[in-house]
């Protein structure tokens, strides 16, 4: 009978395939059982030691292989496990068990799992994270030592892995031997190692479904939709034909867009629209490589100052930004300056309680209360751009007066850095975000000061309609994409091509499948989205020419 | 014995390549190297290891006394002291 059981989270994607329950353990493998007792301790601590240097280089080598397939953040976990291998307590805590008579095997479970058990007790979700680094270490360790060991070898394809949870190892070792899998855990969470991996490497998973899981029997029948995070277990005739017919058209639709990967957007007429992405952290950038965008054209900047206490550093913000532009390797990068009001209050800056604080001091307007803060971001930026091509875009504007106090502003950071002799580029384009119906109508006199435009769709709409965004009931009845939005949408892209000037959007009507086309139909530069809906629009756009979506849009300016 | 208090401004704290580079260089010294996380009273004087720097969870603006004992304790504080000051020799990257 079919069976459903839902996760916590996972990564996209769908498999048809058979059930393996795997239930790792240190001493399970034959190898371990069938040991003799050791009669010399000195020397099995040796050959611990020996196991320790060769697990480290396995996982360095692990991580270099990462760092060359350019998945740099997971190397990093291989890394710090690598240094932890030879760690001088875990030596301690396994000569201590060997010489309480343990076995070798036994040993080192019991020393990762006192490790493990360390840093779970400290109550830091940082720390439980390592935590399970520890058990990995344990297991890379043991593997060395019973080379048998692993269950992984062996798998047919379409095998659905499913465990309790598994090691950053055990994930890469599966995606790198190109076996078509997916797992499924019963523990972890949406943003815990095994998920994260599996979204980055491209595998399908559900993660935190439960332990009844693991009571399947090997060889079940299973579909893994990593989209619903749905595991359907004994899947009916009709489910599997659904599925199978799902699974058929992912595969062709995301091979075809590998294909169009490292090709520039653009109409079947060959009329270029850049693809760009909207990213939150510099990690993202990396993901929005991986889709094909062709720059960053909205990095909000928010992530590095929420959730704390006291504000970043310019050193904090310099490296964010720098680790971002290195990953976009010379394509442009948009940073956006701090964007948040009185309806995200931040405990280490006073804003006085507003009653409407969509209207209030937000974006620009704060940081022009918070000077420090402001100067703190430019200086970050301009010495970041020695890394790349950054444009700085300001969020808020309504007047030109905002955009020349931040230019004076931009100046005076270049002069400070200048001063302290520390190193930066002071030719950084400063543009702005069109997001007020105030700046929308005004960009021939706003390109003046200017250098360059992305419309923000969400709060364009929201000011021009006067309605809230939250307030779900409203904003069905007043859609985004409605004529009075277009319409000064075009205004502004006409305004900036007769000034000469880039515009793009970066608003979330732009990764909108029907609307992509339209907003570049009326001439925009670039359309900047989330980066998973870059490789679709790609598609898309390569199916139309210019001329249709041009029509396509005068007909719905006409409205 | 020779010691000294620093406060670390690296942005990831002494995680990651920190943690690495402050292991690596503590372990060439003979002396016998401690730190203790003073941002987090509740975190013991502990041997500089990979383990024990994620065991005190030193963040970026946290504040760590390094203590040495032994032959060479003056010149391991002094390189060690640097190490966290030059922010792992990545600060002079930026002037």
């Amino acid at each position: 009978m079919q069976q459903e059981y839902h996760g916590v989270g996972g990564a996209p994607g769908i498999l048809i395939g058979r059930v393996f329950v795997h239930l790792p353990s240190f001493t399970t493998t034959p190898a371990a059982h069938a040991e003799p007792p050791d009669a010399d301790p000195a020397a099995t601590l040796a050959r611990f030691g020996q196991a320790q240097s060769t697990a480290a280089r396995n996982l360095e080598q692990l991580a270099e292989r990462l760092h060359a397939g350019g998945h740099s953040d997971e190397a990093g976990i291989f890394e710090a496990q690598a240094m932890l291998a030879e760690d001088p307590t875990l030596t301690e805590l396994v000569q201590a068990q060997l010489e309480a008579g343990q076995p070798l095997a036994a040993a080192v479970q019991t020393a990762a799992t006192q490790m493990h058990a360390m840093l779970a007790a400290l109550d830091d979700p940082y720390l439980s994270e390592r935590a399970a680094d520890m058990l990995a270490v344990g297991k890379a360790i043991h593997a060395v030592l019973y080379p048998s060991g692993s269950p992984l070898h062996d798998l047919p394809p379409d095998t659905v892995i499913v465990a309790p949870d598994l090691t950053p190892a055990e994930t890469t070792e599966l995606y790198e031997r190109k076996l078509a899998v997916a797992f499924v855990t019963a523990h972890g969470g949406n943003t815990g190692h095994t998920a994260i991996l599996a979204r980055s490497l491209g595998l399908p998973a559900v993660v935190g479904v439960g332990e009844a899981v693991l009571q399947l029997a090997n060889d079940t029948p299973v579909i893994v939709d990593g989209h619903t995070h749905t595991v359907i277990v004994n899947p009916a005739p009709a489910t599997l034909a659904t599925y199978q017919q799902q699974r058929t058209n992912q595969a062709a639709a995301q091979a075809y867009y590998a294909t169009l990967r490292d090709l520039p957007g653009q109409f079947a007429d060959g009329h270029r629209v850049g693809l760009w992405a909207n990213i939150g952290r510099p990690d993202d950038a990396a993901q929005a490589r991986a889709h094909g965008a062709e720059g960053i054209g909205l990095f909000r900047t928010e992530f590095l100052f929420l959730e704390r206490t006291t504000a970043p550093s310019e050193d904090e913000q310099y490296a964010a930004y720098r680790e971002t532009l290195q990953i976009m390797a010379g394509r442009t990068v948009i940073i956006r300056t701090l964007d948040i009001g009185g309806d995200k209050p931040l405990p280490y800056l006073h804003v006085a309680p507003e009653a409407n604080p969509f209207l209030g001091v937000r974006g620009l307007r704060l940081c022009m209360q918070h000077t420090d803060l402001f100067q703190a971001q430019l200086r970050a930026i301009l010495r970041a751009a020695q890394h790349g091509d950054v444009w700085i875009m300001l969020p808020m504007v309504a007047l030109p007066s905002d955009i020349t106090w931040a230019r004076e502003q931009l100046q005076q950071a270049a002069a400070t850095l200048q001063a302290q002799g520390v190193a930066h580029r002071a030719d950084v384009p400063l543009g702005i975000m069109i997001e007020t119906p105030a700046a929308a109508v005004t960009v021939d006199v706003l390109a003046r000061a200017s250098d360059f435009f992305s419309i923000g769709t969400n709060d364009l709409s929201q000011y021009t309609l006067a309605v809230d965004r939250g307030q779900a009931e409203l904003s069905a009845r007043y859609p985004h994409d409605t004529l009075p939005v277009l319409r000064l949408i075009q205004q502004a892209v006409q305004a900036a091509r007769q000034a000469g000037k880039h515009i793009g959007v970066c608003g979330e009507l732009g990764g909108v499948p029907e609307l992509g086309p339209l907003l570049a139909g009326m001439g925009v530069h670039e359309l900047s989205m989330s980066p998973a809906l870059i490789p679709p629009m790609k598609a898309r756009l390569r199916e139309l020419t210019y001329a249709e979506a041009h029509a396509a849009a005068l007909h719905a300016l006409a409205g | 014995m020779q010691e000294v208090t620093l406060i670390v401004t690296h942005p990831v704290g002494l995680h990651a390549r920190p943690a690495k580079e402050l292991f690596q260089q503590a372990r060439a010294f003979k002396s016998k190297i401690t730190i203790q996380n003073l941002s987090r009273p509740e975190t013991k004087e502990l041997p500089v290891s990979p383990f024990n720097l994620l065991q005190i969870g030193v963040k970026h603006g946290h504040i760590i006394r390094l203590r040495a004992e032994g032959e060479d304790e003056t010149e391991a504080i002094a390189a060690l002291a640097a190490l966290v000051q030059n922010d792992f020799g990545e600060r002079t990257e930026a002037s």
